[in-house]
């Protein structure tokens, strides 16, 4: 007989302490360097972002909480990361569009989506369709893919909860409103992203061109986009600007669903492939389960349904970002490591997965945090953000 | 067999930890094995071609690229050649250039720019130009990609 489970009282303070403390030292060490910085901006911008990131992995440790402080690095990560990239373009270029220069010279940055768009091609002909340099550069090609292998061998798809630098904007406004305003949005928008995939792949290797790049990717609108010089450029410029506005703000915030993540992302899609070989996954313990439909209803990427709540598991879409896990009123879900013993060993995967994935997140992220702290502080001191 | 699929999937979990420190720890080596062990490179579309020919004109310089018709595996018969304008100090008003892309010794096309206005326009003098593809305005000078097709193969008339 399973025992029951429910989610439990804070852990005493010590014990707490005992299990973050390899955290603490991971974290100074890839946050750091080994060295403190000498310059104050710098310095400042380091303890803010350790504190932060620490801060957070305590309180999930100490409450058994994952989701919503997850979500806040989330969503702030992906805030610094566009004040950072865009900084960082403007530093580089003058604006936030690619110049002409840029593209011929190969310094476009390499963005994980543009993977999807990339691998026939390097499967077939070892070519990268993409204006970017392979080596040695700032989100040099094979730089983003190595990160991409790592990532999927750790996380599998919960990349898309703790590494993805876009995804925080609609978990961001799908949690604005306390309940959904649109409630009937059909599961089956969740298969939308294959299509997408497989789309972009294979009209990308026939035209020699990242075409989810060029004419779709809704997060050109915070990152970087071609100036508008032409009617093309404009009808791009407006596609990106609708589907972000559609798909990363508005849907998510009446549906309170991760609509681009879920319906719309190639990469989310081709990540979902990893989710099986991956030693993390999400399960729900049948017994104890009450059939509330709690966590079904609060999956924000349509991957639970009945089959999961009969103990077949989160689909394979599941971002592991523990919405189900805190929701779950029982502790019925709960993560999980492949071959381990069903619900007694869940502390000890919730611990592995967190360190895994905390871990992933700040080293990941921690950087461009820094970043983005250091140029709206200069923003605040001088009246420039570059 | 319970015991040793649960062991073995803790050290995958462990693993896994493992694999982050690893992925960042070692990010500039992996980042060059893996670029040398793949292969990859940038397509040449994307590139425009390696730089063949520079000719120097007083006021700019012209330099032209490899004509590029790759494909996915084979050449396409659709491809472009790329012709970069580095302007220097005394820039003429226009420029025009004539290109000979296949080196036959006849110039296949020209290209006239108006320095002044980055207005650039093209006069083909043979078959297989098809027109600007894409231009680019630099901070020194203009990238044109002018688009080419392939003239069929002969077909040799069986023996």
């Amino acid at each position: 007989m399973t025992p029951e489970v429910k989610a439990g009282p804070p852990r005493r303070p010590l014990r707490t302490a005992l299990l973050a403390l390899p955290m603490l030292l991971l974290t100074f060490f890839f946050l750091t360097g080994g060295r403190l910085p000498s310059d104050p901006k710098s310095l400042i911008a380091l303890v803010v972002t350790y504190a932060f990131v620490n801060v957070l992995f305590v309180l999930m440790i100490h409450t058994g909480r994952t989701d919503r402080y997850r979500a806040t690095f989330f969503v702030i990560y992906a805030v610094l990361f566009s004040v950072s990239f865009i900084a960082h373009m403007i530093d580089a270029r003058g604006s936030m569009s690619i110049a002409d220069d840029e593209i011929l010279a190969g310094r476009t940055p390499f963005c994980h989506i543009v993977i999807t768009m990339t691998l026939i091609p390097a499967a077939l002909g070892k070519t990268i369709i993409f204006p970017g340099t392979i080596t040695k550069a700032y989100a040099s090609v094979a730089g983003m893919l190595v990160i991409w292998i790592g990532a999927s061998l750790a996380l599998g798809r919960g990349w898309c909860s703790w590494g993805c630098f876009f995804g925080g904007w609609d978990d961001g406004f799908s949690r604005l409103l306390k309940k959904p305003l649109i409630r009937n949005l059909s599961p089956k928008w969740s298969y939308l992203p294959y299509g997408v995939l497989l789309a972009v792949a294979l009209t990308s290797a026939a035209v020699l061109s990242p075409t989810y790049c060029v004419w779709v990717c809704p997060f050109k609108a915070v990152s970087e986009y071609v100036p508008v010089t032409s009617v093309e450029t404009l009808i791009q410029a407006i596609i990106f600007i609708t589907l972000f506005a559609g798909l990363a703000v508005a849907l998510p915030f009446l549906t309170k669903r991760r609509t681009q993540c879920s319906m719309l992302c190639p990469f989310g899609a081709l990540q979902s492939f990893t989710n099986p070989i991956n030693a993390f996954e999400v399960r729900i313990d049948p017994a104890q389960c009450k059939k509330c439909r709690l966590c079904v209803n609060n999956c924000p990427t349509f991957s639970l349904d009945q089959g999961s709540l009969e103990g077949k598991g989160a689909g394979i879409t599941c971002v592991k970002c523990g919405k189900c896990v805190d929701a779950c009123p029982r502790g019925a879900a709960y993560f999980h490591i492949r071959g381990t013993p069903l619900l007694r060993s869940a502390e000890t995967g919730r611990l592995l997965f967190l360190y895994t994935a905390v871990l992933f997140m700040t080293t990941f992220a921690g950087g461009t945090i820094q970043n983005a702290l250091m140029r709206i502080m200069n923003l605040l001191v001088t009246g420039r953000i570059v | 067999m319970a015991l040793l699929k649960s062991t073995a999937g803790y050290a995958w979990g462990v693993l896994c930890i493992l694999v982050v420190l690893a992925t960042f720890l070692g990010h500039g080596f992996l980042e060059e094995r893996f670029a040398k062990a793949s292969g990859i490179r940038i397509h040449p579309r994307m590139t425009g071609g390696e730089a063949v020919r520079t000719i120097e004109r007083g006021g700019y310089t012209v330099t032209l690229h490899r004509p590029v018709f790759d494909g996915l595996i084979s050449d396409r018969r659709t491809g472009f050649v790329r012709v970069d304008f580095t302007r220097e100090d005394r820039v003429p008003p226009v420029i025009e250039e004539q290109i000979d892309w296949d080196g036959d010794g006849r110039h296949d096309f020209s290209v006239v720019i108006d320095t002044g206005t980055s207005k650039v326009s093209l006069r083909a003098a043979g078959p297989g130009v098809t027109g600007i593809e894409q231009l680019y305005v630099l901070k020194r000078g203009w990238a044109v990609r002018i688009g080419l097709t392939r003239a069929p193969a002969v077909e040799r008339p069986a023996q």
